[in-house]
């Protein structure tokens, strides 16, 4: 003969009212003691429970069932009634499929949050590209009214307007009359670059600034001469020369 | 239901991201806020899905596909819709922290919380699906967030909310709470014996627009 305990899921058998009359060992270990199904039933199945594990419904049911640690789980509840009492096998969910749907979405989610971290970190580093930019153009007082403006990397276009502002305003506030540039440390000079120095230079002559340039580079000459500055500031060999001259 | 909800649900349910997508784009593209698309085509399909599960009507496992599939619709709309939007827009409203409590593991709602306070103009942290009241502390104590809303949606996780409120109110005294989520709907879980001027609850989207429209109120 069959018993229950011989099955090889947890199984029980109920009356038509959810009144459990035999359950198998492994049932009673996962669910405990109780009187009625329903109390193994999480209580937002409940309604669930009542609805189809009647004997109209003679079919597989899913349900959220509450073991005895606490713990709600998914079971498949397959039914079979035999006149009054039914007989119901516990198959609980199968948690391969549950891992591996969860560790895909896991999965999904961080190759959002890393697109999201790159726009982050995109942020993050445009903020210290400007931050850059304004150090590779720094003044420097040598005087209260002489300064020094060492640049450094690529003189482009790009540098040039996200410091002229800056530059121009600190002239002004600060009655400059003379600035020394010094382009020792300049790598590659573009031409539109240039064109946005000659400007700049300009502006500087406006406001009563008179401009040096000094630490020229061979390869810097014909550029520069292109834009025809220098027409319009001093250029010098030695910046040390200035500088004794200033403090002197 | 709609129409667009009955065509979400079983686009949600075939597991058809690009299907899901393009209806989202269309309300786009007519001019439906995120709200809109949220509160009254995204979250009513996900009502109707578990509402076909208690008719066993579909599975566990059909639950889960559709839950995958509106969570990877909610991130193409933050990535495609919202992140653009707000691109130049200053997050200065506030700042916003919300997670589900523990063991909950029903997030979809939260993440729509979170993406519309992001929109408005919050700085937002998204803690995501079961978070133990101590993360949500120590997460609070380095952040230092205006607004909190934590969401449950079984019963036996909208129980622990209380406590939940209670240690983030004696902790933190300046911090807004909000609370939401599925769980609100048992009369038993109604939380009454809450202090309105501390804790919101928000029982559905219009709840949730109401509440900004008032802090928005209270800051003029």
């Amino acid at each position: 003969m069959i018993t229950l305990d011989t099955m090889p899921l947890p199984a029980f058998k109920m009356s038509q009212d959810l009144i459990i009359l035999e359950a198998s060992e492994d049932a009673r270990q996962l669910f405990g003691h109780s009187a009625s199904f329903l109390d193994w039933v999480d209580r937002e199945s409940r309604g669930k429970a009542q609805k189809f594990m009647t004997k109209q419904y003679d079919e597989k049911v899913e349900l959220n069932l509450v073991t005895t640690d606490g713990i709600i789980s998914s079971y498949i509840l397959h039914i079979k009634w035999d006149g009054e009492e039914g007989t119901v096998l516990m198959q609980q969910q199968d948690q391969m499929m549950m891992k591996l749907m969860q560790s895909v979405n896991e999965h999904r989610r961080r190759l959002e949050e890393s697109d999201m971290e790159l726009i982050l970190k995109k942020n993050e580093l445009e903020v210290s590209l400007t931050r850059i930019q304004e150090l590779s153009t720094a003044v420097i007082h040598l005087t209260p009214h002489v300064v020094l403006i060492p640049m450094f990397g690529d003189l482009n276009i790009e540098l040039i307007l996200a410091n002229k502002d800056r530059i121009l305003k600190q002239l002004y506030d600060e009655q400059i009359d003379e600035m020394i540039i010094d382009l020792q440390s300049v790598g590659k000079i573009t031409e539109d670059g240039v064109e946005e120095f000659s400007l700049l230079l300009k502006n500087c002559s406006l406001l009563g600034a008179t401009c040096t340039i000094t630490g020229i580079k061979p390869e810097h000459v014909p550029q520069l001469h292109q834009k025809d500055i220098a027409g319009k500031v001093m250029f010098i060999n030695s910046l040390k020369d200035t500088l004794t001259r200033i403090v002197s | 239901m709609e129409l667009s909800t009955a065509k979400f649900t079983e686009a949600l349910l075939n597991g058809d991201q690009d299907a899901c997508w393009s209806m989202v784009q269309e309300c786009v593209n007519a001019g439906q806020t995120t709200e809109h698309i949220y509160y009254h085509v995204m979250t009513p399909a996900m009502v109707e899905i578990g509402r076909l599960w208690q008719e066993n009507e579909i599975s566990v496992a059909d639950e889960h596909l559709a839950t995958t599939t509106c969570d990877f619709t909610m991130s193409r709309y933050k990535h495609e819709v919202l992140l653009p939007r707000i691109q130049d827009q200053r997050q200065d409203e506030g700042r916003a922290l919300f997670f589900c409590v523990e063991q909950e593991e029903h997030d979809l709602g939260i993440r729509m919380i979170a993406q519309i306070f992001e929109e408005k103009g919050y700085l937002v942290r998204m803690m995501g699906a079961n978070l133990p009241v101590e993360y949500a502390l120590s997460m609070a104590v380095n952040w230092e967030p205006d607004v909190m809303g934590m969401s449950a949606s079984m019963i036996s996780q909208g129980e622990k909310v209380p406590s939940y409120i209670q240690r983030l109110m004696e902790r933190f005294p300046n911090v807004e709470l909000l609370v939401g989520g599925r769980f609100l709907i048992h009369p038993e879980l109604a939380l009454q014996n809450v202090p309105e001027n501390r804790v919101t609850i928000i029982k559905d989207g219009e709840g949730l627009t109401s509440w900004l429209a008032s802090r928005n109120r209270k800051e003029e």
